[in-house]
């Protein structure tokens, strides 16, 4: 909705004061996953470019579109695909290209939807360092169904289970979570840089 | 070999000179319009606007015949019920609420149903083979013209559009994110399928045009992973499988479009099957 891809049942949502509709450009965008066909034949710096189109007709790259798409590359350290089909990367990769396609918009809002998901560990960690650095320059939200996966670097965290919360990192605590997610679920601190993990059962 | 191009040159017989001629602008067309047909995946909606065509054929003739209409021959009776099913395709599979496929195989059956029932109500007798399969020998000098019109039309598209089709072709919801108008781009790559199609059944027929929209990109898809690529080697590959078709055919007097359709088609499985072999190595 923030996207403008749904609209409310009820209800207006305005982004930056305006209808989303009309800001899609402000915004980058991260999905959990593309729909796309494997066979499609696409590089990975095709795929950035993406993310400088603009207006009704899309039309042609400017110098300045490739600059960004060059820095969007070296922004996700990963300029040395740039030339690679989008289908022979692996999830982790092609997870890391969609992401530079969104920072390519240059937006002042970038929503990622499940970043992490696909990811072992190493990548995790290398992603949320490129996270934060992007988080020096725009506005980052994103959405995470791992709850472990709320770190140091976040400044506020939205529950959403039936009903809303926001509350700032440090004060989310063991009682809070089990009250909005039930019983079975696994705390960590995030005033720690070590996570503690918390097993209640 | 040397007969072959001697006799296309000869003035005398102009109907080879023009069915080379004819074959070799076409490929621009097919190679283009095919790559986008291919990589978006919509050969299945191809089949069946092209399938569709019969209808306006049988139609448009049935008119022309019985009621010596000028304005409703089988020309525009292709090029109406092309861009006809172009439309109503787009606009299901756009709203999402119908399954696709199955309105692909209902448009694609009544097209022929009304085809062939108009066809049987002309009077005098009317061959349908000969639009089912097209004859590249019987392309006059205006149908030359009404092919390069169309080349001209498609690079223009090509060359204007690339971005924003390539970007709706691979990923849909991202371009409408860019504020890029996805159903007008949609429904544009449909129209100039549409209107390839009505064009080219002339010279390969109804059955067999589908082949040479699809099987030249197929066949470039294994050599390239860039859409661009991909039509720029189309295009030639198009050329070669049309002018060597003509030239077997000739020689050996077989009918000009399955032989173009069969030389296109044992290439590609060639090709797909060394490169699905060399994947899995």
């Amino acid at each position: 909705m923030i996207l403008g891809l749904l609209r409310p049942d009820s209800g207006k949502i305005r982004v930056f004061g305006e209808n989303p509709r009309n800001i899609r450009n402000r915004i980058g965008y991260t999905p959990q996953h593309i729909q796309f066909d494997p066979q499609f034949p696409i590089t990975v710096k095709e795929v950035i470019l993406m993310g400088r189109l603009r207006g009704k007709w899309g039309g042609g790259y400017s110098r300045t579109d490739f600059r960004a798409a060059e820095s969007a590359l070296e922004e996700i350290e990963i300029s040395d695909l740039k030339d690679v089909p989008f289908n022979e990367l692996s999830g982790g990769q092609r997870q890391r290209v969609l992401i530079a396609r969104s920072i390519a918009v240059s937006p002042e809002l970038l929503l990622l939807d499940e970043p992490t998901a696909n990811l072992d560990a190493e990548t995790e960690d290398k992603l949320l360092d490129v996270i934060q650095n992007l988080n020096k320059k725009m506005t980052v939200m994103m959405v995470s169904h791992n709850l472990g996966f709320v770190y140091g670097s976040v400044q506020s965290v939205i529950c959403v289970n039936k009903q809303i919360a926001v509350h700032p990192t440090v004060g989310v605590s063991k009682s809070s979570m089990v009250e909005r997610f039930g019983d079975n679920v696994r705390i960590v601190s995030h005033d720690e840089s070590c996570s503690i993990m918390d097993e209640t059962e | 070999m040397t007969e072959f191009f001697s006799t296309i040159f000869d003035p005398e017989i102009p109907f080879l000179k023009y069915a080379f001629i004819a074959g070799i602008l076409s490929s621009f067309a097919f190679g283009i319009v095919g790559t986008y047909v291919v990589s978006r995946r919509i050969s299945y909606i191809a089949g069946a606007i092209s399938h569709s065509v019969l209808g306006g054929i049988g139609i448009g003739l049935y008119f022309q015949v019985q009621f010596d209409s000028i304005w409703i021959n089988p020309m525009t009776g292709a090029f109406i019920s092309a861009i006809f099913s172009a439309i109503i395709i787009g606009y299901i599979s756009r709203s999402g609420k119908q399954r696709e496929d199955t309105v692909i195989g209902a448009i694609w059956a009544i097209g022929m149903a009304v085809g062939l029932l108009f066809i049987a109500k002309t009077p005098g007798y009317i061959d349908p083979m000969s639009y089912l399969f097209g004859n590249i020998l019987m392309i006059t000098k205006t149908d030359l013209w009404l092919i390069a019109g169309l080349d001209t039309i498609i690079v223009l598209i090509a060359i204007f559009f690339f971005n924003a089709l390539q970007a709706i072709s691979f990923d849909e919801e991202f371009a409408w994110l860019r504020g890029i108008n996805v159903n007008f781009f949609f429904l544009l790559l449909l129209s100039v399928t549409a209107m390839t199609i009505v064009v080219m059944v002339r010279i390969v027929g109804i059955v067999l045009v589908i082949a040479l929209l699809t099987l030249p990109a197929g066949t470039a898809g294994a050599f390239t992973r860039k859409l661009s690529h991909m039509m720029l080697i189309a295009i030639p590959l198009c050329m070669a499988y049309i002018t060597i078709g003509l030239f077997y055919s000739y020689i050996n007097d077989f009918p000009t479009g399955p032989t173009i359709i069969l030389i296109s088609g044992v290439v590609y499985l060639i090709t797909a099957t060394v490169s699905s072999v060399r994947h899995n190595c």
